[in-house]
């Protein structure tokens, strides 16, 4: 899933919650029997036409193809059936709430103007470091603090700022992961404690913008990023895993 | 991906014993890395993914494991390679062709690696002690992996009585631990992993 629930629960105990045991052995069919034999075909592909008329391929374990066969295949036939009304409305509701996510897909502008992303500010970068490494980085270690700090250090301590592509997308991006998760943190706070934070969506929004435009820009000249150096490797990983945090389907450019 | 081969990327052991230890581990974290994020993008998108496991060089059990590398990317690389396996079995354009006793074969293997995985990973997942190699919110994420993998690997065949119950349960658990992982507001990183 790529977006936070609509509506979390209110209550800040609902981290407790009961799930299966996965040291259990498990009672239900072994693997060592005879194999199952199988009802159908798994998963279809699914074609998108965006907003340029374009076709878009989703494969069948994608996201977009498994929400149309849900849609298709169980929720509309459940919509037409008048024995239960509670449950055909509900599944009417829940087909519009799909069609609407389908069709809220943005459409990825990539800047034409042949502006080249700027290396973010040295105090706003040096105050991400730190979370960015407490928090964030260990969940998928595309850096290393040491590094980041001496790239920082060679990059912005001289009387002329160094401004290397590679270095200046992994800062950006690096800026971009961070200041996500803190907004997305905020918001769950605010709907989990019932505290209003409307204000600080569009501040955060304006905050980020920049290094999303960085991200844009970044795409718009990938070829500069393909020379046999790790830092472009990391580079592009990050530039994977931003995209994946601004629901822009970029992964082909990739 | 091309730009990680031809630095040698996915032979993280290769390359000149002069480079420094901590130069050598973040090769293979980036690697890794990678990796991982190869295998979540083939399965998000439905496409076969760049880095066939065929063309890495993963520590086999038999060699030193991973060094340095936390027990968290580990898991994640493993499951990445169970993910793999079950695209190219049972999801890819070939896979269209199988018969259903060959699906119906792959059900089974790759059941039974999943079961090895819980079987390994099982107790540190379920065990809510901190762990430095298993951060906060990783243990849910993990489990989340797990159960949605799962799913997709029962779908053929979860109208049979026995898997109905198991496939219904690992729904309702995947929607649990996302709830989990929105309401984890003290820790910064799960909202790292929501949104994949």
């Amino acid at each position: 899933m790529s977006q936070a629930p609509a509506n979390p629960p209110r209550s800040g105990s609902s981290s407790q919650v009961n799930l299966p045991s996965l040291t259990q052995k498990p009672d239900s069919w072994s693997p060592l029997q005879t194999p199952p034999k199988l009802n159908q075909s798994p998963g279809r592909q699914h074609i998108v036409y965006d907003a340029d008329g374009c076709e878009r391929y989703f494969g069948s374990t994608s996201l977009a193809s498994m929400v149309h066969e849900i849609s298709e295949c169980v929720l509309r036939p459940l919509s037409m059936d008048d024995s239960e009304d509670a449950v055909s409305q509900s599944a009417t509701i829940v087909c519009e709430q799909i069609n609407l996510l389908s069709t809220e897909e943005e459409h990825l502008e990539l800047p034409q103007d042949g502006s080249t992303p700027s290396s973010p500010p040295l105090a706003m970068l040096d105050a991400m470091i730190d979370p960015y490494f407490a928090a964030i980085n260990c969940y998928l270690p595309i850096w290393s603090k040491e590094q980041i700090r001496r790239l920082v250090d060679s990059d912005y301590s001289g009387k002329v700022h160094i401004e290397d592509r590679a270095h200046v997308i992994c800062f950006s991006n690096m800026m971009l992961l961070t200041l996500t998760a803190k907004s997305l943190q905020a918001r769950a706070r605010s709907t989990t404690h019932s505290t209003p934070y409307q204000a600080g969506f569009s501040m955060d929004f304006e905050i980020i913008k920049p290094f999303l435009a960085n991200a844009k820009r970044a795409l718009q000249s990938l070829e500069l990023l393909l020379s046999p150096r790790l830092i472009n490797v990391q580079a592009l990983l990050s530039l994977v895993r931003s995209s994946r945090y601004c629901h822009y389907h970029i992964s082909p450019c990739l | 991906m091309q730009v990680a081969k031809s630095i040698g990327l996915q032979h993280p052991d290769s390359g000149p014993s002069l480079r420094s230890p901590e130069a050598a581990q973040e090769r293979k974290n980036v690697f890794y890395s990678l990796y991982v994020l190869d295998k979540a993008v083939s399965w998000t998108a439905g496409w076969s993914a760049c880095l066939p496991t065929s063309d890495v060089d993963l520590p086999t059990a038999s060699q030193d494991p991973y060094d340095n590398v936390s027990g968290h990317l580990i898991a994640k690389v493993k499951m990445a390679q169970i993910q793999e396996e079950a695209y190219v079995t049972m999801y890819s354009s070939q896979a269209r062709r199988k018969s259903e006793a060959e699906l119906g074969q792959h059900v089974s293997s790759l059941s039974m690696m999943l079961e090895k995985w819980s079987a390994e990973y099982g107790a540190v997942l379920e065990d809510e002690t901190p762990n430095e190699d298993f951060p906060p919110c990783s243990k849910a994420d993990l489990l989340f992996t797990f159960h949605s993998t799962r799913m997709m690997v029962d779908w053929p065949v979860y109208k049979e009585s026995d898997n109905c119950g198991r496939f219904l349960e690992d729904a309702r658990t995947c929607m649990k631990l996302l709830l989990r992982l929105w309401n984890a507001t003290s820790d910064l990183g799960s909202y790292a992993t929501l949104p994949r």
